[in-house]
């Protein structure tokens, strides 16, 4: 049995006494390639915000690798850990190259310049996503989905054991949202812990072994994915009918026969 | 992963332009020291210039022109220098810190606090009895603005950029209301005194002020210089910069208190002096890209050549009424950055 790395014990987080993620208890281990899975609202950007330090839990705590992770410095969680936002939107001229670079800054010194092994990661992390023709161009002229590889290629620049990523296939077109996943399988192959938020229980069902179904800010159910998703749970927390067959998983609504 | 393979760092915008503008520095410095309304002879320039490096002898040069080219030109050109530095240099640092290419020195109440500073000094007559007092008055005006801002904001907790830019507007607002009513409180004879010193200028300045703004500026800006990796990662976005390592807040916090200590000793010996905080940083990125461990420097450098440049412009120009350089900044800072916008939204 690996170790446990990533563990949460009675999480919660409350904004003006609303509760967006709940009781939450949760021990990832080592090695492991977990769906974070939910209606819109569930709490899943949340629950990944709490899992880096960049929120702080109002109950609870969250340990990363055994210690408490608001007594770690950014740096210290950077090297362990790599999180993957949402958002990619930004307004400044920054090249790709440059973006991506900046996953080595928790490995570098203030006044370090890039190292010959540095290089070598942006280029392999340009090279996994496929990105490595738009190094020179800069971020506002790529599309959301470009943008959104970019800062992949960002996050495993990072070289860190643990990848949270939050929904990385939102803005991906098909193919892209097909390799995406066939990277993280091979991420996951590799040894890495991944995370990863989704919203498409097709890719998860396919792809990903295992689950924590979110409604509400609480866990509804976890385990592994083939036998969580054709649960009446999940049909409850989604409010659709989920089918399994040949073909792979189907979603109808519930009033669809 | 072999680490002993060879990749190369895609070429980059920015070492040859800094380069460009480092070297022109002192010829715009000289320029704006043997430029001026009283033409002064080359050759006294020259030997008041020899003589200053204990390497010949001015004997032969009026007084008249040594004392323009030692008492009353390089003083003012040298603190100008250093507010045109400060104010571009704290600009581009404040613009990454709120991920927001409209910030400038203005924006953290540090102008206005350093306006009231000064107008109260002019009040209680300080400006007559104390050399340096408006100026160390508007010095703690722009710092008590800067902290009062971060008190302000941090009222309920932590704040976001957008709050933090708000409170600073507001409490630059409610400063700029503070002033107006101090001034009218002011005898007639010293509101000339209030107008000038607000739209800002380097007249009558000595080295002493240089002597006073300089380790403030010069250690402000090699904190700031220190930063740009931080401040890079934070014009990507907070969570970004979370994720690679960078501690969001405090990094925020020690930029904004190493750009208020900047701009506020700026402030303090040449006046709010607009835009320069605001549009030079922009040409600078234009030309240099967003990287701050270029753009930075870039924007020291370009931002003391302007205003020392745009000062003698006002210089060349003023005859019976004199133009003031807070205005020609913005006359002449104004068209050229819109120029710039236009070329650079051509070519994307």
């Amino acid at each position: 049995m690996n170790e446990t790395v990533l563990e949460a014990r009675g999480l919660g987080f409350a904004v003006r006494g609303k509760e967006l993620v709940a009781g939450v208890d949760l021990a990832l281990r080592a090695g492991s390639y977990t769906a974070i899975l939910g209606p819109n609202g569930a709490g899943k950007s949340t629950l990944l915000r709490l899992f880096c330090g960049v929120l702080a839990a109002t109950q609870g705590a969250v340990r990363l690798e055994g210690e408490p992770i608001e007594r770690l410095s950014r740096v210290r969680i950077a090297r362990r850990l790599s999180y993957l936002p949402q958002d990619t939107a930004t307004r400044f001229d920054v090249t790709v190259w440059d973006a991506v670079a900046m996953g080595r800054h928790p490995h570098r010194r203030s006044w370090q310049t890039m190292s010959a092994r540095d290089v070598a990661v942006v280029h392999e992390a340009l090279a996994r996503v496929d990105i490595a023709d738009l190094a020179a161009r800069t971020l506002p002229t790529l599309s959301g989905g470009e943008r959104q590889r970019v800062f992949l290629a960002r996050a495993l620049a990072q070289e860190a054991a643990i990848l949270v990523l939050d929904e990385p296939t939102h803005a991906l077109d098909v193919r892209h949202q097909l390799e995406l996943m066939d990277l993280l399988a091979g991420l996951h192959r590799e040894g890495k812990t991944i995370v990863v938020a989704m919203h498409d229980l097709d890719l998860v069902w396919g792809a990903v072994p295992d689950c924590v179904l979110l409604a509400a800010g609480r866990v509804a159910a976890a385990g592994a994915v083939r036998e969580t998703l054709p649960s009446p749970t999940a049909a409850a927390v989604f409010g659709v009918r989920i089918t399994t067959g040949a073909g792979g998983l189907r979603c109808r609504r519930a009033a669809d026969q | 992963m072999s680490p002993g393979a060879r990749f190369s760092v895609p070429p980059r915008r920015g070492t040859r332009p800094l380069a460009v503008a480092l070297a022109a520095l002192p010829l715009i410095l000289a320029l704006a020291v043997l430029l001026g309304v009283q033409p002064v002879p080359l050759g006294d320039s020259l030997r008041v210039a020899l003589a200053a490096l204990g390497l010949g002898d001015d004997a032969g040069v009026p007084d008249e022109n040594r004392l323009i080219l030692t008492l009353l030109r390089p003083p003012r050109v040298a603190v100008l220098a250093l507010a045109g530095a400060a104010l571009a240099g704290a600009g581009a640092a404040l613009q990454a810190t709120f991920q927001n290419p409209m910030a400038d020195p203005g924006i953290l109440g540090i102008s206005s606090g350093g306006t009231l500073g000064a107008v109260l000094a002019y009040f209680l007559g300080w400006g007559e009895a104390q050399f340096l007092a408006v100026p160390a008055s508007a010095f703690a005006g722009a710092v008590i603005a800067s902290l009062l801002v971060y008190f302000l904001a941090h009222a309920g907790g932590r704040p976001t950029t957008t709050s933090l830019l708000l409170t600073g507007i507001a409490v630059g607002a409610l400063l700029g209301a503070g002033s107006v009513l101090v001034q009218t409180w002011v005898p007639n004879y010293r509101l000339q005194e209030i107008l000038f010193w607000m739209v800002g200028g380097a007249r009558d300045r000595t080295w002493v002020h240089s002597l006073a703004a300089g380790p403030p500026i010069a250690v402000g800006l090699l904190g700031l210089l220190a930063l740009h990796r931080p401040m890079d990662a934070l014009a990507l976005g907070e969570e970004h910069a979370l994720s690679v390592g960078v501690a969001v807040h405090r990094t925020r916090m020690l930029l904004l208190a190493l750009s208020a200590l900047v701009a506020g000793a700026a402030v303090s010996v040449c006046g709010p002096i607009g835009f320069v905080g605001l549009i030079v940083p922009h040409v600078a990125r234009l030309v240099v890209g967003p990287r701050s461990r270029v753009l930075v420097p870039m924007s020291v450098i370009v931002g003391a050549e302007f205003l020392v440049l745009c000062d003698l412009v006002a210089r060349m120009l003023s005859g019976e009424r004199v133009v003031h350089l807070g205005v020609l900044t913005a006359f002449l800072g104004v068209p050229f950055f819109l120029a710039l916008l236009a070329r650079a939204k051509r070519l994307s």
